[in-house]
């Protein structure tokens, strides 16, 4: 009796860990979201941070796929 | 590369509006530098190589519901997508593009003009008029 109850308390974690793990597999940054912040090597030669711009500036990012595309 | 170009033609619109423009794409920094220089750009490109940055953003190549126009580069790079930033850090605007397509500076331009005046809507105390 215990033993399958067990067994179902575990089964229930497991489907609720699988449903959980879909959702924040397709959760993007959205509207409203605190941007992720990041450091990364630039073209500066120096890395950029976007937390340096916070309090002086508006930060807008272009993600593009690789450089020479054609567009 | 139109695209980046495009945003340098406007780059003292966004300079007015005091919008800093980093563009991010998984290539390394070498061949950024020659990209960069070659366009002139006026603004730095960062180098995610990991795509550890577009994936914190949700903008992996082939996961935005965007269209594909380079099949076998799912989850290889990043999408074509814009994130505007406020001084806090809070997202204030998102857009996708297309590929082969180069995506409209003055949509940028004009929603950045009506977010950087406005504060956000959860952010701060209102204030009360009068005494």
């Amino acid at each position: 009796m215990l033993a399958e109850r067990t067994k179902r308390l575990f089964l229930l974690g497991v489907l609720l860990a699988g449903t959980l793990g879909v959702t924040s597999v397709a959760t993007a940054v959205g509207v409203g979201d605190k941007a992720p912040d990041f450091t990364l090597p630039s073209t500066t030669g120096k890395d950029i941070s976007l937390s340096q711009f916070q309090g002086k500036q508006f930060v807008l990012i272009e993600f593009y796929g690789a450089d020479f595309y054609p567009v | 590369m139109a695209n980046l170009s495009a945003r340098k033609a406007d780059y003292s619109r966004f300079q007015a509006l005091n919008i800093q423009i980093l563009g991010i794409s998984v290539s390394n920094p070498f061949s950024q530098k020659v990209l960069s220089d070659s366009l002139q750009l006026p603004y730095p490109l960062l180098s995610d190589a990991y795509l550890k940055v577009a994936q914190a953003y949700g903008v992996i190549y082939g996961s935005t519901g965007t269209k594909i126009d380079y099949p076998g580069l799912e989850e290889l790079s990043a999408a074509r997508a814009f994130f505007l930033m406020d001084k806090e850090g809070i997202v204030r605007g998102k857009w996708l593009g297309e590929d082969m397509a180069v995506f409209s500076t003055e949509v940028l331009l004009k929603a950045a003009q009506e977010i950087v005046g406005k504060p956000a809507e959860n952010a701060g105390e209102k204030k009360t008029s009068g005494m």
